[in-house]
């Protein structure tokens, strides 16, 4: 590592190594955060009629315990694991783009702090549970203003995991080194490959539910106060989201198991060609169980029997992998080694999980347990049991290679042992309470209750002390451990041939190359003319990061400050709100004027398939399409959700023509679609090398996307004269969230041509943008995209 | 009029109220025991390799042990056939009596002489409203059953009771235990649950919220009381 102050390298780095670092930290700082939480209300629960808490602080507290742990700890554990050793792992030397992987950070953290900053606003946080269901979510029952701050961190967040998440994919099929097929993967960055696939369509499908709660509370729109709208349709928007979440959840621990089990009983993993493609089936059917969360909503009974079918189903891959795994061990030379310990563990309390969820998966079972603390105790032992165990297995495993030192194997021991006490006396007794509503605040002796509670809340005492035993042994091991071998523990993964901790571009050797005979590096030289560097680090040719010198950005961290104080001014005052923009205005400024100095990205040097023919940005565009797929879907979704239950209540859906003019509104579409052309022209000019062909397209883009807004504006105006506001009807609602999200990808549009026009400016030739124009070209196709659909939509039908 | 009874909370301690309960509990004994059997070979299979398979002193390494770079291939693809195949079998023959119960829940018998209970929840109680326009808050009274009541029979309490369940604010959800009965409480909708109760009683704080709807949620419960059909009858015309 070069000599930075280490200001300077913890603010700004942009090496995927110390990102992972500030993630680890991070997640683990919110852990203790929502652990400490859980114990207040563990402990009001001890005993009957218990006044340790207020019932709203009761409720407030659940409900951050629950976010805090579900989006701020355990999958930023799982990303501070795959921001480290993915790179490594498939032997490239940092992410395809290092500064948005530090901005996705900086997203992260300032989101964090925007949910711990909504406590102490007035009134408190939210308090309507992780589910945040309708209408309790609404300003008429929750008023405070912490809601909706809570609201905006999650969204806030879910962009930080979206970009991290298109980071991720592009880098791990695009940069594989030489030899480094698919199949040779570890299951490590094969369970992030899911995880990450989850999370593109799952998170951006939470952010449309959450633009619907959020338009509510802060402009009364009507989707979740009306009928038509209502309980179920956030119940439907939330858990498409919140089934695959709970795997995204599970996935990265979940699979560290499989490595560690292969690793510490030395034999491979059994069957590793099925088990990935069970992770696949299983990531896939995620999609389609999400109804049995709504198992007591009065859905029809064929509907039920269909997700009960489902819901099983969707256990098979999980039971496969299982069995490959105990499978693994068979023939080996099994140590147990802390980090084995835990693997063994969490694969054990995961089983159990899986067997109570084949009990949820019975709607006639369900019955009873809906909404009891029988389902806190069925996802704790998988979510916890299964994910967070695994997670910490990988803490220990990779903590000698993280900090070169190792940590005290007698107190990772009995910090094991202390863990899986304390986990079955807080989690097991749960499903004897398969009576008791979950999320209540008091409880009368005379449900017999009492003694169950007290033993729950003292294992749970015992869980958290335990893992001060962890804390104690890693911070001290990380300073005075004994030195750490590069590879202790025999692991196969490319992080076990590089030293620990690895160097800033982590092949020291030269460019890994694989095979079945083992690894072999390619020296610096002879990597097609590639020079070498003083530092020793770098042994690539091409583009982008070059050197250490290159290897930090001041923008990530600015523009994440800035966002979170332009959220938070959203709710607590116009300064804050100026103050964020222009904090904002200043990195995108920023972020251009570097991006022209030519800092991209990471570029490819071994294996790509299948994306051999794409370019790095651009499989990251139509990534992030994917997403935007899901996001405009999900929206939709809501609309024909709407739409289907107008009836209710005796709402008839407006007439066509009888609110919208049907002639601008097509004239609009005409002006947008004129636009797309002019963009085809403009990438046709960049092809040809011609300049003044070029600007003039974007121009001319630029303009219809400008007139496009203005008209919008107009006729927005327009219907608010006539009387049609945000909170007139549920049609009204979904007409001014459609075109209002709509509206906002045409500016972020107009945004980045203005830079793209800079750029081709600054160059005077078409060369340097023509890659940059193609990108912009495809987003500013679906941007059109998506208003062909919305315009008979909203107009015609 | 029988003692008070409370439900202690633990499984297999409770004495059947209605055929929904017994039926409920027999179909949870039957997941019950092929959980057991299932996840107990599972666990016998795992622990039996952990502690065949742990490290002997000065032993080898085995010859496929993995290194750096290297995996190599192992496993019998067939394996995942077998399993998929027996899980599918299993499900199937659980998924049946699950369906049948389901079905039983969900329909309601065509029975002229069922009481109709509107049962409205809000912040934070509940409130039932009879076909006579009778209401009460915080107590539900329901006939107990009566075999003798069958659909030829008119004017009489069958004791079949059917809910129309609904909500006038936040999302609720209407549970009694005892019953193995739930139902959400949805503003704007209309769900229905139905029992019948075979023993007739007092049920103190029987019924409860099962889905978090504010600061009150844990105190929104209500009493069950069964009666037999006459003194229900003399309730329900005469209120007292
Ligand atoms: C192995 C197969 C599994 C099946 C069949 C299954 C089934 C179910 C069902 C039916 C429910 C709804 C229960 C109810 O609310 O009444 C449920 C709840 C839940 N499951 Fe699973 N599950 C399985 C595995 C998992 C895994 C692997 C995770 C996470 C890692 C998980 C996390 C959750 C969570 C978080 C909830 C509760 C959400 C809430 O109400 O707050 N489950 N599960
Ligand atoms: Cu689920
Ligand atoms: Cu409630």
């Amino acid at each position: 590592m070069v000599d930075w102050h280490p200001l300077k390298r913890w603010l700004f780095t942009t090496n995927h190594k110390d990102v992972g670092i500030l993630y680890l930290f991070t997640s683990l700082y919110f852990f203790v955060a929502a652990g400490l939480l859980a114990l207040t209300f563990r402990t009001q629960l001890a005993f009957p009629s218990n006044t340790f808490l207020q019932p709203d602080e009761y409720n407030q507290a659940v409900t951050t315990h629950g976010l805090l742990m579900l989006l701020w700890v355990l999958t930023p554990l799982g990303a501070a694991f795959a921001n480290y050793f993915v790179p490594i792992q498939i032997g490239a030397r940092d992410m395809a783009f290092p500064r948005l992987n530090a901005l996705s950070y900086w997203v992260y953290l300032s989101s964090g702090l925007l949910a711990l900053s909504s406590f102490f606003a007035a009134g408190g946080t939210a308090d309507w549970g992780w589910t945040t269901y309708a209408p309790l979510n609404t300003v008429e029952f929750s008023p405070q203003v912490g809601g909706s701050m809570m609201g905006l961190a999650l969204m806030l967040l879910m962009a930080s995991s979206i970009v991290s998440t298109v980071n991720f994919l592009v880098t791990i099929f695009r940069l594989r080194a030489p030899g480094m097929s698919l199949m040779r993967l570890p299951l490590f960055t094969w369970g992030w490959i899911f995880t990450s696939l989850l999370m593109l369509w799952a998170f951006p499908s939470f952010v449309s539910a959450l633009s619907l709660l959020i338009a509510d509370r802060t402009f009364g729109t009507v989707f979740f106060t009306s009928p038509q709208g209502g309980s179920l349709l956030w119940d439907h928007m939330f858990w498409f989201f919140g089934h695959p979440e709970v795997y995204v959840l599970l996935l990265p621990g979940f699979a560290i198991v499989g490595d560690l089990f292969s690793t510490f009983s030395r034999r491979p993993i059994y069957a590793k060609k099925i088990v990935i493609p069970c992770f696949a089936i299983a990531s896939i059917l995620s999609f389609t169980v999400w109804a049995h969360h709504m198992f007591m909503t009065g859905i029809s009974q064929s509907l039920l029997e269909a997700f009960n079918v489902t819901t099983e189903l969707i256990s098979i891959p999980f039971a496969i992998i299982v069995i490959a795994y105990i499978l693994t061990l068979r023939g080996g030379s099994i140590r147990f080694t802390t980090p084995m310990l835990f693997a063994v563990g969490s694969l054990g309390l995961f089983i159990i999980g899986g067997v109570t969820g084949v009990f949820n998966s019975s709607v006639a079972l369900d019955t009873a347990f809906r909404g009891t603390f029988w389902v806190v105790g069925h996802f704790h032992y998988t979510i916890v049991g299964g994910g967070l165990t695994g997670l910490f297995a990988g803490l220990y495993y990779w903590f000698p290679k993280i900090t070169g030192r190792m940590y005290n194997e007698r107190l990772g021991k009995i910090h094991f042992a202390i863990y899986m006490i304390g986990f079955n006396l807080l989690y097991f007794p749960m499903h004897l309470l398969y009576d008791m509503p979950r999320r209540i605040f008091t409880y009368d002796a005379s449900t017999g209750w009492g003694p169950l509670n007290l033993l729950i809340t003292i294992g749970g005492f015992t869980f958290g002390i335990s893992q001060l035993i962890m804390f104690a042994n890693l911070l001290w091991s990380a300073r005075r451990g004994p030195q750490a071998s590069q590879d202790p523990w025999g692991g196969y993964s490319l992080e076990w041939g590089v030293p620990s901790p690895p160097p800033e571009f982590n092949f020291p050797e030269g460019v890994p190359v694989v095979s079945a005979e083992g690894i072999t590096y390619r020296p610096v030289a002879a990597a097609n003319g590639g020079h070498a560097m003083a530092n020793g680090g770098h042994a690539y040719a091409g583009h982008g990061v070059e050197s250490s010198e290159e290897h930090w950005s001041r923008w990530p961290i600015v523009t994440a400050a800035g966002a979170g104080i332009a959220l938070w001014g959203v709710l607590m005052g116009l300064p804050a709100l100026i103050l964020g923009t222009a904090v904002l205005a200043v990195s995108f400024v920023g972020w251009g004027y570097e991006s022209l100095r030519g800092r991209e990205t990471i570029e490819a040097i071994g294996e790509k398939w299948p994306f051999d023919r794409l370019e790095n940005l651009s499989l990251g565009m139509w990534l992030f399409i994917f997403g935007e797929i899901a996001f405009f879907g999900t929206l939709f979704g809501a609309y024909v959700f709407l739409r289907m239950n107008s009836p209710l209540s005796g709402f008839a859906w407006p007439q066509p023509g009888s609110v919208h003019n049907i002639f601008w509104g097509g004239f609009n579409t005409i002006i947008l679609l004129t636009s797309g052309l002019t963009m085809v022209f403009a990438l046709m000019f960049a092809r040809q090398g011609s300049y003044r062909g070029l600007q003039g397209s974007l121009v001319a883009t630029f303009a219809l996307g400008a007139f496009f807004m203005v008209n919008k504006a107009c006729e927005w105006k327009d219907l608010f004269a006539s009387g049609f506001t945000f909170s007139t009807n549920p049609a009204s609602s979904i007409y001014y969230v459609l075109t209002g999200v709509h509206g906002a990808h045409v500016v972020a549009g107009l945004t980045a041509l203005t830079y793209l026009m800079v750029k081709a400016l600054k160059a005077r030739s078409t060369m340097e943008a023509g890659a940059s124009v193609e990108i912009f070209g495809i987003y500013w196709g679906m941007v059109d995209a998506v208003w062909v659909f919305l315009f008979p939509l909203l107009y015609l039908l | 009029m029988k003692p008070i009874y409370r439900d202690p909370g633990l499984p297999g301690l409770v004495p059947a109220l209605a055929p929904s309960a017994e039926q409920w509990q027999s179909l949870f004994t039957l997941y019950i025991i092929a959980a057991v059997i299932v996840a107990g070979a599972v666990f016998v299979m795992f622990f039996y390799f952990l502690a065949k398979y742990r490290k002997k002193p000065g032993a080898q390494d085995p010859k496929d042990a993995p290194r750096v770079g290297v995996m190599a291939d192992r496993g019998n693809p067939a394996l995942a056939a077998i399993l998929t195949a027996l899980l599918i079998s299993l499900f199937f023959g659980l998924t049946l009596n699950t369906f049948a119960l389901n079905a039983y829940l969900q329909n309601p018998p065509n029975d002229p002489n069922a009481l109709y209970v509107d049962v409205i929840g809000f912040q934070w109680g509940w409130r039932f409203v009879y076909p006579n326009a009778r209401e009460l808050i915080g107590e539900l009274r329901v006939p107990e059953i009566n075999r003798t009541c069958t659909p030829s029979v008119r004017g009489c309490w069958s004791g079949t009771v059917i809910l129309n369940i609904t909500s006038a604010d936040v999302f609720h959800s209407f549970g009694i235990p005892d019953l193995k009965i739930k139902r959400d409480a949805i503003p704007g909708r209309v769900n229905q649950a139905w029992f019948v109760a075979e023993q007739s009683g007092i049920f103190l704080q029987a019924i409860r919220c099962y889905e978090l709807c504010g600061t009150g949620h844990a105190l929104m419960l209500a009493d069950l009381i069964v009666q037999s059909p006459d003194s229900f009858h003399d309730w329900y015309l005469t209120g007292v």
